[in-house]
C-alpha cells in the first residue's frame, strides 16, 4: 500500500470521486467547492466523477460511502475519503495531499 | 468468508473514519445516509427551521389565545372528566374568589359546591347526547359579591378527540345582571303602563257615563225650560193678550170718532200680531205634537210645521212604525229633524226634501233627511251656532254619540245632500220625571138659569183675565146674556147640565178635565147645547178634535170679537129655533 500524500511533484494527477445525493443543497454545494479547488490548484491534472448514490447505490455500498456528500481521492493512492460540503479548502488540500500555492 | 479480527491499524483508521462522519454530522454538512437498502435524506438545517418556525408558531398562538383567555369579560374553564378544573382564566378565578392556579386538579363541587349537583347535571346531559348546553342559567351569590346574588348565564360546549370520545368541557359564564335587571324592569314598567291604561280607561267608561247622564240631564232640562217658558207664554201671555184685545174690541163701539177707531185698530192689530208671534213661539218652543209616541205623528207635524213656517215642501216616508216612549228622546229627534230642514233651507237652495223614517238589519232607527241641492258644507258641523231654538250640527252629533247613535253627512256639490241618523232604540227608556199636578180650581159661584128671548152663555175658561174679558164684551151686547162662567171643565159640565145655555164658549186647553172632555159631556147630554171652541191653539188637529167631541164651531182667541159675538149669535140663534116650542129644564 503506497502513501504518497508526503509528495506532490507538481505534476501529479489526481483523480476523485464525489458521492451526491441528487441535487441535494450540501452535495451540490461539495460539487462546486470541489471543482472551484481543482480549477485553483490542480488545474489539468485532475478527474472528478460524481456518483449519484439514488443511482449507482451499489458503487456505495462497494466504497463503503455510508454518507453524502463524500470524497474519495482514487489517485494518487491510498484511497482518502473525506465528508462535508468542502467549503474549509485548506482542511481539504491537506486532506487529499494538493500543496498550496 | 470468515471474519478476520481487524488489526490496530485497521481499527484506528476506521476511528478515524468514523471521526470524519461524526465531524460532517457536526458541521451539518451531510444530505443523506446510506443504509443496508435504503437512502436516507437528511435535511438537518431545514428540518430545524420548520421545527423552530412551527414551535415559534405554535408559541404565538398560544400566546395569543392565553391573552384572550385571560383577558376576556366571560369566565372561561375546561373542565375534565370528573368535572375537575384543568384550565381556568382570571375572570373566572375572580367570580369563584380563588386564584387560578388552586382551581387546577379540583372539582366544581370543591370550588363551587353550590352550583354542585346542577353542574353534574348538565355534564350528564352532555356525556348522554354528545351536544352542548347553551344559555344555562344560574343565580349565585359569588364570592366577590356574596351578599349580592347574580344572574349567570353559562355555555357548556363538550371537547371531543379524534375518535370522538370526550375529552373535556369547555365552560363560558357570562353575567347577565343587568340585562335581566332590565328585563325585570321592563316587565314592571310594561305592568304598571298596563294598569294606569286600565285604570285609565275606568275613569274614562265612568266619565263617558257621566257625561251621557249629564247630556240626558241637560235634555230633560231643556225640555222642561221649553215647556216652561211655553207655558208662561200660553197661559199668561197669550190670555192677558187675548184679555186686552177682548176689552180694546169692547171699547171699539164706543168710540165715536173715526179716528180714535182707527188708532184703537191699530193697537188692536198690534196685539194680533203679538198674539201670533207668542202663538209661533210657543209651537216652537214645545210643540203639541211632540207628545205623540209616534215618531211618524211628530214628524208629520215637523212636515207641517217646515211647509207653513218656511215653505219648504218635505215628503215624510214612514217604512216602519216606530214609538219612542221616552218624550226627552222624541223632542230631541224632532227637533233635530226640524234643525236637518232648517239646514236644508238655509243651504240647499231647493224647497222641497224628504225625511225617511226606517229600523235596520240590527233594530236600529235610521232617520235620513234628504235634499237635491246644491251640497252643503261639512265643516259647518262644527259651527257653533248662537243660543237660541237651534241647537246646531256639532251639538246634535254630540248628543247622538251620547245616546250610542251617530250621524252621517253624505254631500255632494249639486247633487244633494243626505243626514243620516242613526240611534239604538234598546236603553233609551224615559228617566223619571215627576210630574207636577195642579190643585183643582175653585168652584165658581152658581149663577141662576135666566131663559128668555135673549141668547144664554156660558162662558168657561179657566184664565180670569180672559173670563172676565169676554163677560165684559158679551154683556155689552143687549141680546147676550152671560148665564155664568167656569174656571175649568169639571164645573163647566156641571154649570151648562144646571142652567142650560144656549151657547157655551168652551176653552179647549184647561187643566183637569179639559175643552174636549167637557165638550164630549156637555154634547153627550145636551146635545141641543151649542158649544164654541175657543182657543189660542187653532191647529188643524185641535179643530178637528173638538168638532169630533161635539162643538159646533170654533173661534181663536185672536180673532176678533166681532167673529166672537157673530158665532155665538149664529148658534145661539139656532138653538133657541131648535128649542122654541118647549124648553126643558134638565132633571138635576
Amino acid at each position: 500500500m503506497n502513501y504518497s500524500s508526503d509528495a506532490d511533484s507538481g505534476n501529479e494527477e489526481f483523480a476523485f470521486q464525489l458521492f451526491v445525493a441528487g441535487e441535494e443543497r450540501h452535495s451540490d454545494e461539495a460539487k462546486q467547492n470541489l471543482i472551484q479547488i481543482c480549477e485553483s490548484h490542480i488545474k489539468g491534472r485532475y478527474e472528478i466523477q460524481v456518483v449519484d448514490v439514488f443511482k449507482s447505490f451499489d458503487l456505495a455500498l462497494e466504497n463503503s460511502i455510508f454518507l453524502t456528500p463524500a470524497l474519495i481521492r482514487i489517485s494518487p493512492r491510498p484511497q482518502i475519503t473525506i465528508y462535508g460540503t468542502l467549503s474549509d479548502t485548506e482542511k481539504v488540500l491537506k486532506a487529499v495531499g494538493i500543496e498550496g500555492n | 468468508m470468515a471474519d478476520t479480527k481487524p488489526t490496530y491499524e485497521e481499527l484506528e483508521a476506521r476511528l478515524v473514519e468514523a471521526e470524519k462522519i461524526i465531524e460532517a454530522i457536526r458541521a451539518e454538512e451531510v444530505d443523506a445516509v446510506i443504509g443496508k437498502d435504503k437512502i436516507y435524506l437528511i435535511r438537518l438545517k431545514e428540518m430545524e427551521k420548520a421545527v423552530h418556525e412551527s414551535q415559534e408558531e405554535a408559541r404565538e398562538r398560544s400566546a395569543e389565545i392565553e391573552a384572550i383567555y385571560n383577558s376576556a369579560p366571560v369566565g372561561l374553564c375546561f373542565l375534565g372528566p370528573d368535572l375537575r378544573y384543568i384550565r381556568v382564566n382570571q375572570r373566572l378565578a375572580d367570580i369563584n374568589g380563588i386564584p387560578v392556579t388552586d382551581h387546577i386538579g379540583k372539582t366544581v363541587h370543591e370550588i363551587v359546591p353550590q352550583l354542585a349537583a346542577r353542574a353534574e347535571e348538565i355534564y350528564q346531559h352532555i356525556c348522554q347526547s354528545g351536544k352542548p348546553v347553551f344559555n344555562a342559567e344560574f343565580k349565585w351569590a359569588s364570592a366577590s359579591e356574596p351578599h349580592l346574588n347574580r344572574h349567570w348565564n353559562e355555555h357548556w360546549s363538550p371537547i371531543k378527540n379524534v375518535n370522538g370520545d370526550l375529552v373535556g368541557i369547555n365552560v363560558a359564564v357570562h353575567d347577565i345582571t343587568e340585562r335581566k335587571e332590565a328585563e325585570d324592569m321592563l316587565q314592571k314598567a310594561q305592568e304598571r303602563l298596563e294598569e294606569k291604561v286600565a285604570e285609565r280607561t275606568t275613569r274614562l267608561d265612568l266619565l263617558t257615563e257621566q257625561l251621557r247622564e249629564l247630556t240626558m240631564q241637560l235634555m230633560v232640562t231643556e225640555r222642561n225650560e221649553r215647556q216652561r217658558i211655553a207655558g208662561i207664554l200660553h197661559d199668561e201671555l197669550q190670555q192677558f193678550l187675548v184679555g186686552a184685545k177682548i176689552r180694546l174690541e169692547s171699547l171699539y163701539q164706543s168710540l165715536n170718532s173715526e179716528d180714535e177707531q182707527g188708532k184703537l185698530d191699530k193697537s188692536i192689530q198690534l196685539i194680533v200680531e203679538s198674539l201670533k208671534m207668542s202663538r209661533s213661539l210657543t209651537e216652537e218652543l214645545a210643540p203639541k205634537a211632540m207628545e205623540h209616541e209616534s215618531l211618524g205623528k211628530i214628524f208629520e207635524w215637523v212636515c207641517d210645521f217646515m211647509g207653513k213656517m218656511h215653505n219648504l215642501k218635505v215628503e215624510l216616508v214612514l217604512d216602519d212604525e216606530i214609538e219612542i216612549r221616552n218624550g226627552d228622546i222624541r223632542l230631541f229627534l224632532g227637533q233635530s229633524v226640524r234643525e236637518l230642514l232648517f239646514n236644508v233651507v238655509k243651504h240647499s237652495g231647493v224647497d222641497a226634501a224628504r225625511i225617511r223614517l226606517s229600523r235596520d238589519k240590527k233594530g236600529l232607527l235610521q232617520i235620513a233627511v234628504s235634499d237635491q241641492g246644491k251640497g252643503f258644507d261639512p265643516s259647518l258641523i262644527h259651527e257653533t251656532q248662537p243660543l237660541g231654538t237651534h241647537f246646531g250640527l256639532f251639538s246634535m252629533q254630540q248628543r247622538l254619540s251620547f245616546l250610542e247613535g251617530s250621524m252621517k253627512v253624505e254631500t255632494t256639490q249639486d247633487k244633494g245632500t243626505t243626514c243620516t241618523l242613526t240611534l239604538p232604540l234598546e236603553g233609551i227608556e224615559p228617566p223619571e220625571v215627576a210630574e207636577e199636578s195642579t190643585p183643582p180650581g175653585n168652584p165658581s159661584e152658581t149663577i141662576r138659569a135666566h131663559k128668555g128671548s135673549r141668547i144664554h152663555v156660558l162662558v168657561v175658561d179657566d184664565h180670569e183675565v180672559i173670563r172676565e174679558a169676554f163677560i165684559a164684551l158679551l154683556e155689552k151686547e143687549p141680546d147676550i146674556k152671560v148665564l155664568g162662567h167656569a174656571e175649568d171643565g169639571t164645573q163647566a159640565i156641571e154649570m151648562a147640565l144646571r142652567l142650560i145655555p144656549d151657547v157655551v164658549l168652551m176653552d179647549i186647553n184647561m187643566q183637569e178635565t179639559d175643552g174636549i172632555e167637557a165638550t164630549r159631556a156637555i154634547h153627550s147630554a145636551l146635545p141641543e147645547v151649542q158649544i164654541i171652541g175657543l182657543s189660542i191653539d187653532d191647529s188643524k188637529a185641535t179643530v178637528e178634535r173638538m168638532y169630533a167631541s161635539g162643538a159646533c164651531g170654533f173661534v181663536g182667541k185672536d180673532c176678533g170679537s166681532a167673529d166672537v159675538l157673530a158665532a155665538i149669535r149664529e148658534h145661539g140663534l139656532r138653538h133657541k129655533r131648535r128649542n122654541a116650542p118647549s124648553q126643558s129644564l134638565p132633571l138635576m
